[in-house]
């Protein structure tokens, strides 16, 4: 094999690997269950890809009591769990928690930080939300800001999130005061 | 052009012809100025290529960082993506089309990787995907290795091997992490995440030793550094051993690493391996220090007892000792400019470093005693070494090495004793002092002729 042809065949590979990124990513967004949560906002930056909003979810931290097939205290960091959801008016809220995968439902795969008796605190990898810098200002200006003056039931920050079958997220939508930011 | 490494040979070849009165000194000199002066040319134009591809990668990095929403996600995978065929392309011409300059398409491969690297994180940016660090990393490096494989790329090549440890790093702070690669090696990753870099290490190493780079080597070894102390964590951490013993086998760890990479440093003085023995030794004296100098301080451990208890992190540590003597006697025909105390003083070392891993029940004092007397032994050895090596970087590091352990001593003993400040004044005193004399006697070790050294 010549060398010419060889070197694309790595540059073809390289790009098939961001390409397969995307394609994998997008179809199971397509099919995913669409739900709203509620979130909170902090202000971070990453060097590789900008500014984003670090979001902390109200089904971050759920009571150790919906735990149904095990034992918190024996919940070790970075166990999987699946937290299953219901809608309750506009938002979706947990309504269990279990180590086996749930058969049917809406359910979320989530990572354990730390458990204990009274807590589970969990990451879905929903955590970060890419903006373009001049909505990253405005929502650090304003959204922040009204939360620090306890105005959050009024004005809630909510992210529209599509759920694979496999109970992954992918944080689809933005919205703060009824407008979505990109 | 005149290749660096040849201009050095040059260097000391002219020392010799000098010396045995081929040349005249004045020939010697315009000789050296000739193919000096191209030799740091080249290195200045590799060096100001490199940076700008470094800093036009970081710019369109920043470019799609910033999320222009005037490009569309398809727009910018698009840019993206031409953007590493564009640079690859274009460093593929200008390293292989006749009569073009390999430095041009060095810069534009490096740039190509960088861009391609980038790439990876952008993607999971532009359509918030959930993405996994560790995988990335993992991603980035498999993407460019063929690259260093096919085009023989250095620069390609030293990011690969700065890539690596970090993998290791990130795989370290999340090893519970459940990402697309986690299934391709090991199934439990909690507990054998950081297994996986063994085989990266041993792949990046080999390319290190093809193209001959000394970074690419520093790297590796350093990694396998942060492997071993991560492998002596995990296994004493399960153990319940007493503090005492705890550190005796860590220390061992590091120190008999040390020995290893001295004794396998001794394989690599043909001039054809360029840096690689100087690595070696400079590497070998950085992890006998640090294995040896945390033991010198009594006082972590007052009256504590321990015991000898066999773990993994000790069979590794009997392991490397025992091919560490291995290899020195194994290498000790192939020695040319080594003294034939060389070998005997690497023995004593070994021997030293095995008396020391079994002082646990002895207690801390003794230990620091023994581990004290050890290190300044094998900081005097390294002096020596260096001297009949003619290796002026290692004498350097053991004066530093020297210094620090003065300075440990003098901290540990006086701390208590005397006012902070009248420590401080009389221990800068004695470490200037002894700097200024150091330093004349390295000035005149190193700076007169061949001749009168031997």
């Amino acid at each position: 094999m010549n060398k010419p042809l060889l070197f694309g065949l790595i540059l073809l590979g390289q790009l098939g690997y961001l390409g397969g990124t995307v394609g994998y990513h997008q179809a199971r967004v397509n099919s995913g269950t669409r739900i709203l949560l509620k979130t909170a906002p902090v202000d971070p930056f990453s060097m590789f890809r900008g500014r984003y909003v670090a979001l902390s979810y109200e089904i971050s931290r759920i009571p150790s009591s919906l735990l149904k097939d095990g034992d918190a205290t024996q919940l070790k960091p970075g166990e999987r769990v699946y937290v299953v959801l219901a809608q309750q008016g506009e938002f979706w809220e947990p309504v269990s928690v279990h180590v086996q995968r749930p058969a049917q439902g809406v359910f979320l795969l989530g990572r354990v930080r730390f458990s204990h008796e009274a807590h589970i605190q969990l990451l879905y990898g929903l955590e970060s939300f890419f903006l373009s810098e001049s909505s990253a200002d405005y929502l650090d200006n304003t959204a922040r800001r009204a939360i620090r003056r306890g105005q959050e039931q009024q004005e809630t920050l909510r992210v529209e999130v599509a759920v694979a079958r496999d109970g992954t997220g992918y944080p689809r939508k933005l919205f703060w005061q009824g407008r979505e930011y990109r | 052009m005149a290749k660096r490494g040849w201009v050095k040979t040059l260097a000391t070849e002219l020392d010799a012809w000098v010396a045995d009165g081929v040349i005249s000194r004045e020939q010697g000199e315009r000789i050296r100025a000739r193919y000096g002066g191209q030799a740091e040319y080249n290195r200045l134009s590799s060096s100001i290529l490199i940076l700008g591809a470094i800093l036009v990668g970081l710019g369109i990095i920043l470019f799609i960082t910033s999320n222009w929403q005037a490009l569309g996600q398809i727009a910018k995978v698009g840019l993206i993506a031409a953007a590493i065929v564009a640079f690859n392309a274009v460093g593929y011409r200008w390293r292989e089309r006749p009569g073009a300059s390999p430095r041009v398409g060095e810069a534009f491969l490096l740039l190509g990787a960088i861009v391609y690297g980038a790439g990876i994180w952008l993607v999971a940016q532009i359509f918030q995907f959930p993405y996994n660090h560790a995988d990335s990393v993992l991603a980035w490096i498999v993407g460019i290795l063929p690259v260093v494989w096919l085009m023989r790329t250095w620069s390609v090549l030293v990011l690969a091997s700065f890539l690596a440890p970090v993998w290791l790093i990130v795989l370290m702070a999340d090893p519970s992490h459940q990402g697309i690669f986690s299934y391709l090696f090991l199934s439990n990753p909690t507990t054998s995440a950081f297994y996986r870099y063994l085989p990266l290490a041993a792949l990046v190493g080999a390319f290190a030793y093809r193209e001959r780079n000394w970074t690419a080597l520093t790297m590796t070894l350093l990694g396998l550094a942060i492997w071993l102390g991560r492998f002596g964590w995990v296994h004493l951490e399960s153990q319940g051993l007493p503090e005492l013993s705890a550190q005796l086998q860590i220390s061992a760890l590091f120190a008999t690493y040390g020995l290893a990479l001295y004794a396998l440093g001794m394989a690599h003085r043909d001039e054809a391996m360029g840096r690689f023995a100087q690595v070696y030794r400079i590497l070998a004296l950085v992890f006998l220090f640090v294995g040896n100098f945390s033991l010198t301080f009594a006082h972590h451990h007052t009256g504590a007892v321990g015991n000898i208890t066999f773990t993994p992190v000790s069979l590794l540590a009997y392991a490397g000792l025992a091919g560490s003597a291995w290899g020195v006697n194994r290498w000790l025909g192939a020695l040319r400019a080594g003294s034939s105390n060389e070998p005997t003083l690497l023995l004593m070392m070994i021997a030293c470093q095995f008396i020391g891993m079994h002082l646990a029940p002895a207690g801390s004092i003794l230990v620091s005693i023994w581990f004290n007397l050890l290190l300044i032994g094998e900081l005097l050895a390294f002096l020596y070494l260096s001297y009949r090596l003619r290796d002026e970087k290692l004498f350097r590091l053991a004066l530093y090495g020297f210094a620090f352990e003065i300075l440990g001593r003098y901290f540990d003993t006086f701390w208590t004793l005397l006012p902070r400040s009248f420590s401080f004044l009389v221990g800068g005193a004695v470490l200037i002092a002894g700097g200024i004399i150091m330093e004349r006697k390295r000035k005149a070790l190193f700076h007169q002729p061949p001749e009168a050294r031997s």
